[in-house]
Order: C-alpha cells, then sequence, then structure tokens
C-alpha cells in the first residue's frame, strides 16, 4: 500500500456524554479546549473503490504523453510501432524523459505522481482519481461542509466520513449557536490533519478554502491536506458531455442512479438554519443534517464509480 | 458697469532648498546626485519626519514634488526592512495607473526590490496571488480596501509587515464619504495591530484648513502638518474675467480666449462644470481652428483613449484640452503655459487644485477664471478679495454616525471576531449599543472569541462608500463600445434624441434599454444641442416624529425625491430652436427629511416670499455641515410657497444617500444651532443683495435665482424668534 505523509495528531480533551441539548437529533456533545461542539455519528455501507497499486502503476506507464516532447501526434506514431508503454519508450529517442517519468510513475509518492500530471496540465485527469482508490483506506476523509453566506459567513454543519472496515462512518459536527464554530473548526483540522487524503466535490475552490479563511479568521493554524481528489474537476472530465451540467445532484441521478427523495436544496441552507437561530425551533437542523449526511456518502459512491470507469476490466 | 477684468499677480519665488537632517542612505544620495535633485525644504521636512516615524500630512501646492517628498523615506525604510510593505490608496483606479510607473521607476533606480503592483477590481485573477506574496508596495484605491480587508488568511503577510499607508488626495474624503473612509481606515488599522503591525500614515492633501486634526479625524493617529513649500513658483497671472459685461456669453468667451491663447502658443487646459460642456467647447475651437490639435477629457471615455490625451498633453502634442474636473486630480500632464477655469467648481479647494495645474517647470503661468451668469460667479466679479482671499475649507468628518458605525461594524466583524473591550478604541462610545443591537436581530453572535458576523450577504458588499447609485451603462454606436456612464447620469444626460458629443462627434440617442442599461446611438451630422429641463419634487411619505423648538415645528420622516424630466430644448448656437416632451420614467429615490412651515409675515413683500424661502434654504443648507457634521453636498434642500403634502409654506432638508444616513434626523435633534448660525451668516454678512457666505449655494439647481436678501434675514430672525416663544400651540395638539 502507498503511504502518504502523516499529520499529527494534536492532543485532544474528549468529554463525551450523550445529550439532547435543545437540538432534537441524536449525538453528544464533544469539547475541546475552547469551547464545545454537537457530533452526530452514523454509519453506511462502504462501497469496494479498491485498485490495487500494481494495476495503478501498471495503467498509469501507459501514459505516453507524461513525456516533455510527446504530444497527441507522436502518441498516436509511437502506438502505430507498437511503442505502449513508457518501458517501450525507453528503447527509443526520449529514452532520458521516458526513464524519468517511469521512475517517478513506478516508485514515486501520489504526491510526485500528481505533480507530473500537474506540470503536464492534467491535474484533473481522471486516472489521477485511482491514487484515491490506492492509498489506505484509513487515510481518506470525505468532506462537504454547509455554510450560512457564499463568503465570510460562518460554517454551520461540517460533515467528515471516513473508512471503518467494511463501514463508512460518518461524523457531522454541527453548530447548536455560532460560539462552536471554532470548536467545531478545530476537530475538523484535526480529522484532516489525521485523515491525509481528502475527497471533495468542488472542495478545491469552496470546502478546503472555506474552512481554512474560517480557521484563519479565528486565529488558528491553516491545515492542507497531502492529498486532496476533487470529484467535481474529474466528473467534468468524464460526464460533461453527457450532462446538462455537473452538479452533485445531477451526477447522482444521471450517473450513480438514484435521487434523493425528500432532499433540502443547498440555497435553503442558510434560510433554514437563521430560521432555526431565530425561533430556536429544531426541525429545520435535521433537513440540512440528512442534506449534508447524504453529500458525504454520495462522494464515497461517487469514488467508486470514477475509478471502476478507469480501472475496471 | 463692474470691470470686465481684474488681475492679480503673484509674483515668482525661488526654490529653498534643506538638507536632511538625518542623512539619507549613500544609494538614495547617489540616486539625488545622479538626477541632479536637491530637496526643497517640505521634502526634507518631510523625510525626517517619516524616518522619525511620525504620521504626516502633506499640504503644498499642486507640483510641489509632494510625490518624491513620501516616497524617498518610505523606499528608505523599505530598503532598511526587506519584509517591510506599503499601501498606497489613490481615490481612483486612473491615477493608480499614473503612479505605477513613477514608483517602478523610482524602485528600479534605487533597486528596493519593492516590486510595486497595482491591485484593484482590474487586476487579473490569476495575478493576485503573486502580487500578495511578493510585491512589497501595492497600489489600490479604497473600494478594493473595502473588499480585501476580510479575505486575511490571503493577506496576513501583506498585513503582518504593513509599515505605511499612503492615502493621496486626502482632502476628498470628506463629508459622509470621508466618514466612511475614517471607519474603512479603522478597520485596516484594527487589522494589522491584531498582527502587531503599527503602520505609519502620509496623507497628501490640497490645503486645507486645520490639517492636522483633519489628519487624526480621517486616520486615527496623530499627524503633524508639512506645509512649508519649498518649490520655486513661476510667476502666476490670475485673472478674473467677467464676459457677460460686454453681453458676451461664458461659451463664447471661453471659446474664443481658448482660440487666442493656442494661436499664441500657449498650451492651455480648460476646466468646465460639466462633460457637456467640456464637448461643446470643445467642438467650438475645432471648428474654428481647423487643423490644431484641440482635445476633450473626461470621465467615460475609455482608459486608452485617457491615457493617449494624457500622453500627447505631457509631451506636448497636443495644444489645447478641455477637461471636467477629471484632470484636477494629480494625473501627471506635465507643464502648462495656461489655465481657463469656466465657472466655479464649488471649493476653493478645488479651484486651486485646477490652478495648480499651470506653470510647471519654471514657466509663467496665465490663469483665468470666467464666471458663469449665476450670482455666485458674479458675487467673485464684484468682490474679487473674497476670491483670492478665501479662507481654506475645513473638511468635516463624522465618526458617530450610527448609520455607517453599523454596516462598518459588521464589515469588521466579518474581518476579525469583535471584542468590544478591544475595539472601543476603533468605533468609540456608541459601538458597544450598536453591538447590542447587532446580536439582537442575529447579525452578529457572541463567541468564546468575540462577536462573529452571523448575517448570508457578504456585509462588505452591502456597503455602498460613495453613496451613489451603482451600476454602469455603456453607450453603443453600432457595435462598438462608445463610452461608459453611470446611471444617473443615463438619466440626466441620455434622453431620447438627447445629443451626445464624444471627441467632437455628435450623436444621437436612438433607445435607452433601462433595463439592460445600453444606450443606443447614432452618428449625426447636424449641429446642434439639447438641453433637458425637468422639477424636483419632495414627497412626504410618512412623518416620524415632530420636534418641538420653542414654538417652532420641525417635522422628520420619509420622503421620496423625484426628478422627473419633462422635455428638452433643441439649440443652435445657444438659440433655442425648439422644445420636446419628454414621457420617461422619473429618477426618484427615498430618503429621511425634516421640513417645517416658514410663517413669512407681513414685513415680507408678497413678490419677494420665494426669494425669501429660497434664500432661507440655501442658508441653513450652509449651515447645516457645522452641527450635523456632512459635507454640503451630502445634503439637498427644497423650498416652496406651497406644498400639496404640507398644505402651507415649506423648507425640506434631506439626506442625499438613498435610504438617509441620519443627516436630515439630526439637522431635525439640533434645529435651533442651525438656525441660529443660519441668521448670524446671513445678517452679519456685509453684501448687498447675497453672496457665497451668506444666501448664494455653489450647488443650487435654479441658478441662485430667486434670491432675496432682505427678506431672507426677515424670515429667519421671526423663525428664531419662534425658538425662543413659548406661546400655546393648541392648534397643533
Amino acid at each position: 500500500m502507498m503511504q502518504v505523509e502523516q499529520g499529527f495528531i494534536s492532543a485532544l480533551s474528549l468529554k463525551e456524554h450523550t445529550v439532547h441539548h435543545g437540538v432534537d437529533l441524536a449525538g453528544v456533545e464533544v469539547t475541546t479546549a475552547d469551547g464545545c461542539c454537537f457530533t452526530i455519528e452514523s454509519e453506511h455501507p462502504l462501497p469496494e473503490f479498491f485498485v490495487s497499486e500494481e494495476r495503478l502503476r501498471e495503467r498509469l506507464m501507459h501514459e505516453l504523453t507524461l513525456v516533455h516532447g510527446i504530444g497527441g501526434m507522436r502518441e498516436q506514431i509511437c502506438r502505430r510501432r507498437g511503442i505502449q508503454t513508457l518501458t517501450d519508450l525507453q528503447r527509443t529517442n526520449w529514452k532520458v524523459e521516458a526513464r524519468e517519468v517511469a521512475d517517478i510513475l513506478l516508485n514515486g509518492t501520489p504526491r510526485d505522481i500528481i505533480q507530473l500530471f500537474r506540470e503536464k496540465g492534467r491535474g484533473a485527469d481522471p486516472l489521477l482519481v485511482g491514487l484515491g482508490a490506492a492509498v489506505p483506506k484509513e487515510d481518506l476523509l470525505f468532506f462537504d461542509i454547509e455554510t450560512l453566506g457564499m463568503v465570510h459567513s460562518p460554517i454551520i454543519l461540517f460533515g467528515c466520513g471516513v473508512c471503518d472496515g467494511q463501514t463508512l462512518r460518518v461524523t457531522q459536527y454541527l453548530l447548536r449557536d455560532i460560539g462552536e464554530e471554532i470548536a467545531a473548526l478545530e476537530l475538523v483540522a484535526d480529522m484532516i490533519r489525521t485523515h491525509p487524503a481528502l475527497v471533495t466535490y468542488n472542495g478545491r475552490s469552496f470546502d478546503l478554502p472555506f474552512t481554512n479563511s474560517r480557521l484563519s479568521y479565528y486565529g488558528e493554524r491553516e491545515c492542507w491536506p497531502a492529498l486532496h481528489f476533487d470529484l467535481l474537476h474529474t466528473s467534468r472530465r468524464l460526464f460533461r458531455s453527457d450532462l446538462p451540467d455537473c452538479c452533485l445532484g445531477t451526477v447522482e441521478r444521471q450517473i450513480l442512479g438514484f435521487g434523493r427523495t425528500e432532499d433540502l436544496p443547498g440555497y435553503l441552507v442558510p434560510v433554514y438554519y437563521q430560521r432555526y437561530l431565530r425561533t430556536g425551533d429544531t426541525s429545520p437542523l435535521k433537513q440540512i443534517v440528512d442534506h449534508n449526511r447524504s453529500d458525504v456518502t454520495t462522494l464515497a459512491l461517487l469514488l467508486a464509480k470514477q475509478t471502476e470507469m478507469m480501472y475496471g476490466s | 458697469m463692474d470691470p470686465e477684468m481684474y488681475t492679480r499677480v503673484f509674483p515668482a519665488r525661488d526654490a529653498v532648498y534643506k538638507e536632511p537632517e538625518t542623512l539619507p542612505s549613500p544609494v538614495i544620495c547617489t540616486y539625488l546626485k545622479s538626477r541632479n535633485i536637491r530637496l526643497y525644504t517640505h521634502q526634507a521636512d518631510s523625510y525626517d519626519a517619516v524616518m522619525r516615524g511620525a504620521n504626516i500630512i502633506l499640504t503644498t501646492p499642486t507640483a510641489s514634488g509632494k510625490t518624491l517628498a513620501y516616497t524617498l523615506p518610505v523606499l528608505e525604510k523599505l530598503m532598511q526592512n526587506r519584509d517591510a510593505t506599503a499601501l498606497f490608496i489613490y481615490p481612483t483606479k486612473a491615477l493608480a495607473r499614473d503612479q505605477l510607473g513613477v514608483l517602478q521607476e523610482l524602485d528600479m533606480d534605487l533597486v528596493a526590490k519593492t516590486r510595486p503592483a497595482i491591485y484593484d477590481g482590474d487586476t487579473p485573477r490569476d495575478a493576485r496571488a503573486k502580487i500578495r506574496s511578493s510585491s512589497r508596495i501595492i497600489l489600490t484605491n479604497m473600494y478594493e480596501l473595502h473588499q480585501i480587508l476580510a479575505w486575511r488568511m490571503k493577506w496576513g503577510d501583506f498585513w503582518a509587515n504593513l509599515s505605511f499607508v499612503i492615502i493621496d488626495e486626502a482632502h476628498r474624503y470628506r463629508g459622509i464619504f470621508g466618514s466612511h473612509i475614517a471607519l474603512l481606515l479603522r478597520r485596516l488599522r484594527r487589522i494589522c495591530n491584531y498582527y502587531d503591525a503599527h503602520p505609519q500614515f502620509i496623507l497628501s492633501s490640497a490645503t486645507i484648513g486645520d490639517a492636522p486634526s483633519f489628519a487624526e479625524t480621517l486616520t486615527g493617529v496623530a499627524a503633524v502638518e508639512i506645509a512649508n513649500d519649498g518649490s520655486p513658483r513661476a510667476q502666476q497671472t490670475f485673472r478674473l474675467y467677467n464676459p457677460w459685461c460686454s453681453g458676451k456669453s461664458s461659451l463664447s468667451a471661453t471659446a474664443d480666449l481658448i482660440q487666442d491663447q493656442i494661436r499664441s502658443g500657449m498650451q492651455t487646459l480648460c476646466f468646465t462644470k460639466s462633460r457637456n460642456m467640456a464637448e461643446i467647447t470643445a467642438l467650438r475651437c475645432r471648428e474654428s481652428l481647423p487643423g490644431s490639435s484641440i482635445s476633450s477629457y473626461r470621465g467615460g471615455y475609455r482608459p486608452n483613449e485617457r491615457r493617449v490625451i494624457e500622453n500627447d498633453l505631457k509631451k506636448g502634442d497636443i495644444a489645447g484640452v478641455i477637461s471636467t474636473n477629471a484632470l484636477e486630480l494629480g494625473i501627471d500632464v506635465g507643464g502648462l503655459d495656461s489655465v481657463i477655469i469656466c465657472g466655479f467648481p464649488g471649493t476653493m479647494m478645488s479651484v486651486r487644485q485646477q490652478a495648480g495645474r499651470a506653470g510647471r517647470g519654471g514657466k509663467d503661468a496665465l490663469i483665468t477664471f470666467i464666471a458663469n451668469l449665476n450670482p455666485l460667479d458674479q458675487y467673485f466679479m464684484r468682490c474679487p478679495d473674497a476670491f483670492f482671499d478665501a479662507p481654506h475649507e475645513r473638511p468635516i468628518l463624522d465618526l458617530e454616525n450610527p448609520y455607517l458605525l453599523r454596516e462598518h461594524i459588521l464589515c469588521a466583524a466579518a474581518e476579525l471576531p469583535y471584542r468590544t473591550e478591544r475595539d472601543g478604541e476603533y468605533f468609540g462610545p456608541l459601538a458597544a449599543e450598536i453591538v447590542r443591537s447587532l446580536k439582537e436581530e442575529h447579525l452578529l453572535a457572541s463567541t468564546p472569541k468575540g462577536y462573529v458576523y452571523c448575517g448570508t450577504e457578504p456585509p462588505a458588499q452591502q456597503v455602498s462608500l460613495s453613496g451613489r447609485m451603482s451600476g454602469t451603462c455603456t453607450v453603443m454606436h453600432g457595435n462598438r463600445v462608445l463610452e461608459t456612464m453611470d446611471t444617473s447620469q443615463m438619466f440626466r444626460e441620455a434622453y431620447p434624441g438627447a445629443v451626445l458629443y464624444h471627441q467632437g462627434e455628435r450623436y444621437r440617442v436612438e433607445e435607452v434599454d433601462r433595463k439592460n442599461l445600453i444606450v443606443h446611438v447614432k452618428n449625426i451630422t447636424e449641429n446642434y444641442h439639447t438641453r433637458p429641463f425637468y422639477t424636483t419634487d419632495v414627497r412626504v411619505l410618512s412623518c416620524e416624529k415632530i420636534y418641538r423648538h420653542g414654538s417652532l415645528l420641525v417635522y422628520y420622516g420619509s420622503v421620496s425625491v423625484c426628478s422627473q424630466m419633462i422635455g428638452y430644448s433643441v439649440l443652435e448656437y445657444d438659440q433655442i430652436v425648439s422644445t420636446h416632451s419628454l414621457d420617461v420614467p422619473p429618477l426618484s429615490f427615498t430618503t429621511k427629511a425634516c421640513w417645517f412651515v416658514p410663517e413669512c409675515g407681513n414685513e415680507i413683500h408678497p413678490s419677494e416670499i420665494a426669494g425669501s424661502l429660497h434664500g432661507t434654504e440655501h442658508a441653513l443648507i450652509a449651515a447645516t455641515p457645522v452641527h450635523v457634521l456632512c459635507d454640503r453636498s451630502d445634503i439637498g434642500g427644497v423650498s416652496t410657497p406651497f406644498h400639496p403634502d404640507v398644505g402651507d409654506a415649506a423648507i425640506f432638508i434631506y439626506d442625499g444617500v438613498p435610504g438617509g444616513v441620519g443627516l436630515a434626523e439630526k439637522a431635525a435633534s439640533v434645529f435651533p444651532e442651525i438656525l441660529r448660525l443660519a441668521w448670524e451668516m446671513v445678517s452679519s454678512c456685509s453684501c448687498d443683495s447675497g453672496c457665497p457666505a451668506c444666501i448664494h449655494s455653489p450647488k443650487c439647481g435654479n441658478n441662485n435665482q430667486p434670491l432675496s436678501k432682505s427678506g431672507t434675514i426677515s424670515l429667519l430672525s421671526s423663525l428664531v424668534n419662534e425658538l425662543d416663544s413659548r406661546k400655546p400651540m393648541s392648534i397643533y395638539t
């Protein structure tokens, strides 16, 4: 299995006891140095998205265009001449370059490989999804946030999914009032540091920078995961021609083949949460929590689907 | 008859040099020597003041070398500390563009490695991260600063190292706009102080009264004034010219004078009061002087077009430019032989800035002020001393306006958790109460780290610093963008049938698409122009409070201010040839106003009533800023012998900003002070029939007509008597 650089685990005083602290949702209150917040746990079946490291590296070795100087045309010529892999390419004039690239693909860390793709302008290549399936499952963190506004407003709910054997354990950190954001942020930052491979949908532009912006707002250290698989970018590559848009809902319905029946549309999240803040009525919260949980479980399904599309037999 | 021309000559003055007390570093000394630069007194003083860590406000005139005065010590400090950063804030994007070159050149000559760069709304997204991380000098404007303060994650390093904040043309930040900026600068200081950075503030300003206290109110830190101008002055011949004495209009007089000066080889810059005037004057000059290079210049031109004119002016390739106040800012256009100011631009600050454009580079300067036919301009013609010896205006700022405080506290809380005990320093004693009410509205939430913004919209986007209606309208000629204008300008100038000018070409407005903000125009060759006429009405929507001052009742409430364009005239050579009616939607906005019913007793002749009401309105508007702490242009007034909603004569004072920012409310509560000041101003004024010191208003929509000074005095004194009378007011209860 591939090794990902490990984040440090900071000391955290967990004071757990089941409560129904005004919020009609089953969960526990977790306390940190800076306060507490409400966590809701749930378990879900974990979809199969395993690719062996050998299979992954072997597949990547077919990518001739990773070598500087080989474009679409040259690649075709090579293939016609029976040059299929980077190993084959080492018999040609590109010997030195091909060897360098092959070395990274066969021995490099996931970060090295992603860096290699990025240098060739292929940072969103769906092939890279395989890396997410090849790292240790325990390193993955499926991550999605719900916020009060588009920028500079608090994050009110963080959904974090981690793999535990054959189950996907989703931990949601909910703010019962805005004063709990700082504690939730600390717990999430810790989660990101201990699970160095982040999986999100549009998280590169939204969930991760937003979370970091809030950490920085409170004067806390930002966190940058070692690996980040943003499935929106790969979805665009894979499905753009088949779908009217690449919203998570559309991908869910058309690609994964199921839809949510009673889902809260994302744009209503701030409205519902504001209603809760003003009235103290907790029923709107339940819908927000359900919506967020579905987003997190869909991330796992989508990673599995994309891996299968790229590496399935 | 008054004389047609009054001339005052200001003699030339030699440069006064001075060595700074702190010796500049060898690299600066070498630079100065290689460029043959000796520092003037004010430059040496500002170098010393900045080097010893003082905040300064530079108030020497235009073209005295202010830029060098502050950039030298700033670069010196930035070379001493290779992490230090500086923020240069300009009032417009165009000025920042102009100054970038200056800073880049100096940076290169000194090898200061500060990589000056512009960061504003036009900076491409992909260039921004690089600028934030590598440029130590960033040029921007207040609107951009207002937006970026919330992005602390991206700007943290820059703020933590911020050593200087340079505010150019600081005198522009006055009135309500200035009060917004004062609070914005407190937000900036609060964030810097959070990173333990305490930047020095350097302000450059036109000459103003009591500059140190203005600087301190604007920035929140004490500053010393540097005013001992040591730059050389060419001889300045300043003429006041009244063309109406010989029956000539100011337009013809201006056009003739420009032509005469150009024929005799003088490069001339002419300032007019409106965009249309600039274009028409340029057109006249071009027609009479074919083949000579004459340009018009104003806001709304495409940036490239403006830059070409600026450069041509600098290189001397252009003989004359007729401009609006757009060229009044410090954009470097080099030396000019002559400046013509057509019509009083509203403040003496502007007059001095515009006049300062002439006589650069040691050449003798000729400045001509041409009077319009309105009482204010004509008064200056009668009393030239009042023009030349006018005291320096004092910009007014208000840090306790609850409307503004509320908006900026919300912004501040979205930038960094708000702590009442720590942040009272920035937002004053009223802040605690405002924070409490914002918490009740669920816009702020109390957290262990302080109050946190918890609304759904970014608060900075809810605040309009300039209070102007946002929105830009595009003028299209076929498929080509001719120019842009803001929406209020579109209302005033782009009605169907209107003739618009653009660099001497005439275009007729064919269609106005108000929904998409597009104006379609067609090129025409006929020689005529148009002038709209409209009426401004104030309608009372609701009366919310009544203030009783003695027996005088002052009402306060919501009003709708509605400008309705009813038609336009077509003019050929200043002669009206036809008039047309117009059916266009009115431009109206809801705001707050205070009003009262003036009792015109028997001592005012019926024919004087309108002039007395009008004069009283002007005097009150002039007195209001002193007690309400705003700029004259932040408020508006209307007087009428009969108002349908009041059922009697009425004088209104309203907030110029849609929605209101508390000015009329405050005016209603301190009305006795305003009224007494207005009465003193008018009754102690020694003029015969009104002057700018009493009842003339520089922004009157009716050209200061009708006005009656004697009637105004009687009306004001009877109003003052009402303040003191205690007679029972049974009819009002």
